[in-house]
C-alpha cells in the first residue's frame, strides 16, 4: 500500500520502515556532524607531532602515515565502523521496504513513460558500460541494474543527505548557481542527471530553455521522468555516455554536472571533457560542482582520510584516481577558460566555472 | 538488450551482503557494534509507532492506557507477537553469522569493485 509522499519523498511502505529509517539517518548526521569533527583535529595533531618525531618531509602528507596515525585513534575506528553499518542498514532497509509495492512501482514507471510533459528517451539496445555497474555508494545492483534503482535512490540518499535534501533543497541550491553564458540560452544539459533532480530546477529556472538530463542509467532516468511528468517539468531524460553523447557541436548553451566526475574511471574523465566542449557553443558555459582535488597535496590531512575512507568502504573505486588528478588542467587542456565558481553551503564541494572561448 | 530487467529481484547487492567489513582488531566488537545500533534502531521505531498510535487514539477521543495494562492476548496474537520478536533478536545478532570465525572480511583497505560476469 502506497502511503503517499512527504512533499516530493515518496514514503517507506511501513510507519516501521520510516521509523527505523530515520533512525538511521539521525545516527548519520551524528556520525558526520559530530563524530568526525571530533577526531579530526586531534587526529591531525597527533598526525603532526608524529612528523615531527619520526622526521618526515614537513612539506608533504604521505596517505598511508595519515592513516596509520589516524586509525591509533579509537574514535576514529567506531566512526568507520559507523559509517559502513549505517549505509548498508540504510540500503538494506530502503530496498525492502519499495520492493514490498515493487510491481505497482514497477508498473507506475512504464505507465509514466508515454506520459508528458517531458520525454524520457533510451535506446533498448544501449549497452551499459562495466565500469558504470559498480554498486557506487553500496545501492543494491548500483544505479544501472535494479529497475526500482530510482526510488531507492531518492530515499537512500535522502538519508546520505542527514534530511537537509529531502525536498531537494541542496540540487535547488546547487542549480541555481547555473553559470549563464552570454548571449542566448536556449539549451542546457544536465550531465549525469541521476533522478532529474538538478535537471527539473534548471527547467523551473528557465523555462523557455530545452533541459535536457542525460545519464547512462535507464531506472534512475525512468524514476526521473515519472517524477518531472506528475510535476508538470518539460525536461527530456536521454540514456546516454557522458564521453560520446551524439549530441550535435556547438548544440548547448549551457552545461551543468554535480558530483559526476568522481564517479568516472580517471581514463574517462579527459574524453567527457573533450564531449562537454565540444558540444558547448563558443561562449556557452560548463558549471561544475564536484569532490575536491589533492594534485597539489593542498587537502587537509583529515579530509585525505576521510575520502580514502569513503572511497574503499562506500563503494567509490574511481574517487580516489579523481581526488589525485589534475582535473582543472584537464578542463584547460580541452580549451576551457576556467574561474572559481560561486560559494556553497558545501563546503567539500569545489566549484569551478568553464566557459568555452 | 537494455540493461534493465523487468523482474524485480527480491534479493540485491554484493556489498550489503557477504562477511562485510571489520574495522576492529578483533572482529567481535564490529559484531556488537552492529547488534547496539540494531537495538538502537529497534527501540526508536517501536517508540516511534506507539508515538503515532497514541495520538491517533487520542484524536478519536479514546484513552487506552489502562486497557493497554489489562489486555490478556489470545494464542493467535501470541503466535503472531513470537514471530516478531524471533525476526527483531535474528535481525540484531546476523552481525555475528555473517563474520564467523572461518571468515576473512574484507579490509578497510580493500577497493570495492565489482565482478561482472554476465
Amino acid at each position: 500500500m502506497s502511503r503517499g509522499n512527504l512533499g516530493i519523498l515518496p514514503r517507506p511502505s511501513t510507519l516501521a520502515d520510516e521509523s527505523y529509517l530515520q533512525y538511521v539517518q539521525s545516527f548519520r548526521k551524528l556520525l558526520i556532524q559530530d563524530m568526525f569533527p571530533a577526531f579530526a583535529d586531534p587526529g591531525t595533531e597527533k598526525y603532526q607531532e608524529w612528523k615531527s618525531e619520526s622526521g618526515a618531509d614537513e612539506n608533504t602528507d604521505n596517505l598511508d602515515d595519515i592513516k596509520s596515525v589516524f586509525r591509533e585513534m579509537p574514535l576514529a575506528r567506531v566512526w568507520q565502523r559507523g559509517v559502513r553499518s549505517q549505509q548498508e542498514m540504510m540500503w538494506r532497509r530502503t530496498r525492502q521496504s519499495f520492493v514490498r509495492d515493487g510491481e505497482k512501482l514497477y508498473q507506475d514507471l512504464e505507465e509514466a513513460e508515454a506520459r508528458g510533459p517531458g520525454k524520457l528517451l533510451y535506446n533498448p539496445e544501449f549497452v551499459t558500460p562495466n565500469y558504470a555497474r559498480q554498486e557506487i555508494h553500496l545501492q543494491p545492483g548500483g544505479y544501472t541494474d535494479d529497475p526500482l534503482g530510482g526510488i531507492v535512490f531518492h530515499y537512500g540518499t535522502n538519508v546520505f543527505y542527514e534530511g537537509y535534501n529531502d525536498q531537494d533543497e541542496h540540487h535547488t541550491e546547487l542549480a541555481d548557481l547555473l553559470a549563464k553564458p552570454e548571449g542566448k540560452l536556449e539549451k542546457i544539459l544536465d550531465i549525469g542527471c541521476s533522478i532529474g533532480q538538478a535537471s527539473m530546477v534548471l527547467k523551473r529556472n528557465n523555462p523557455e530553455a530545452d533541459v535536457i538530463g542525460l545519464d547512462v542509467a535507464l531506472p534512475l532516468l525512468r524514476y526521473a521522468h515519472k517524477c518531472a511528468s506528475e510535476r508538470g517539468v518539460d525536461v527530456t531524460f536521454q540514456q546516454g555516455l557522458a564521453e560520446e553523447t551524439g549530441y550535435e557541436a556547438d548544440s548547448f548553451d549551457a552545461v551543468f554536472s554535480y558530483i559526476l566526475f568522481h564517479e568516472l574511471p580517471i581514463d574517462i574523465i579527459p574524453r567527457v571533457v573533450n564531449e562537454m566542449h565540444r558540444i558547448l557553443r563558443p561562449g556557452g558555459t560548463f558549471t561544475i560542482f564536484e569532490f575536491p582535488n589533492n594534485y597539489a597535496v593542498q587537502l587537509p590531512p583529515a579530509q585525505r582520510f576521510l575520502i580514502d575512507y569513503d572511497s574503499k568502504n562506500n563503494c567509490e573505486p574511481y574517487s580516489i584516481d579523481f581526488v589525485e588528478s589534475n582535473f582543472l588542467g584537464m578542463l584547460r587542456d580541452a580549451g576551457f577558460e576556467l574561474e572559481d565558481g560561486p560559494t556553497t553551503s558545501n563546503p567539500f564541494l569545489q566549484s569551478i566555472i568553464a566557459t568555452k572561448p | 538488450m537494455s540493461d534493465l530487467k523487468t523482474e524485480i529481484p527480491k534479493e540485491l547487492g554484493i556489498e550489503i551482503g557477504g562477511p562485510g567489513r571489520a574495522y576492529f582488531d578483533d572482529v567481535i566488537v564490529d559484531n556488537l557494534f552492529d547488534a547496539v545500533l540494531e537495538v538502537s534502531a529497534a527501540v526508536w521505531t517501536i517508540r516511534d509507532r506507539q508515538i503515532v498510535l497514541e495520538k491517533v487514539l487520542s484524536e478519536k477521543g479514546i484513552d487506552v492506557s489502562a486497557d493497554i495494562e489489562a489486555y490478556v492476548p489470545d494464542e493467535a496474537s501470541l503466535e503472531e507477537r513470537k514471530t516478531e520478536r524471533d525476526e527483531m533478536v535474528a535481525r540484531i545478532f546476523k552481525g555475528f553469522m555473517r563474520r564467523p570465525n572461518n571468515a576473512t572480511p574484507k579490509s578497510p583497505d580493500a577497493p570495492s569493485l565489482r565482478e561482472i560476469n554476465d
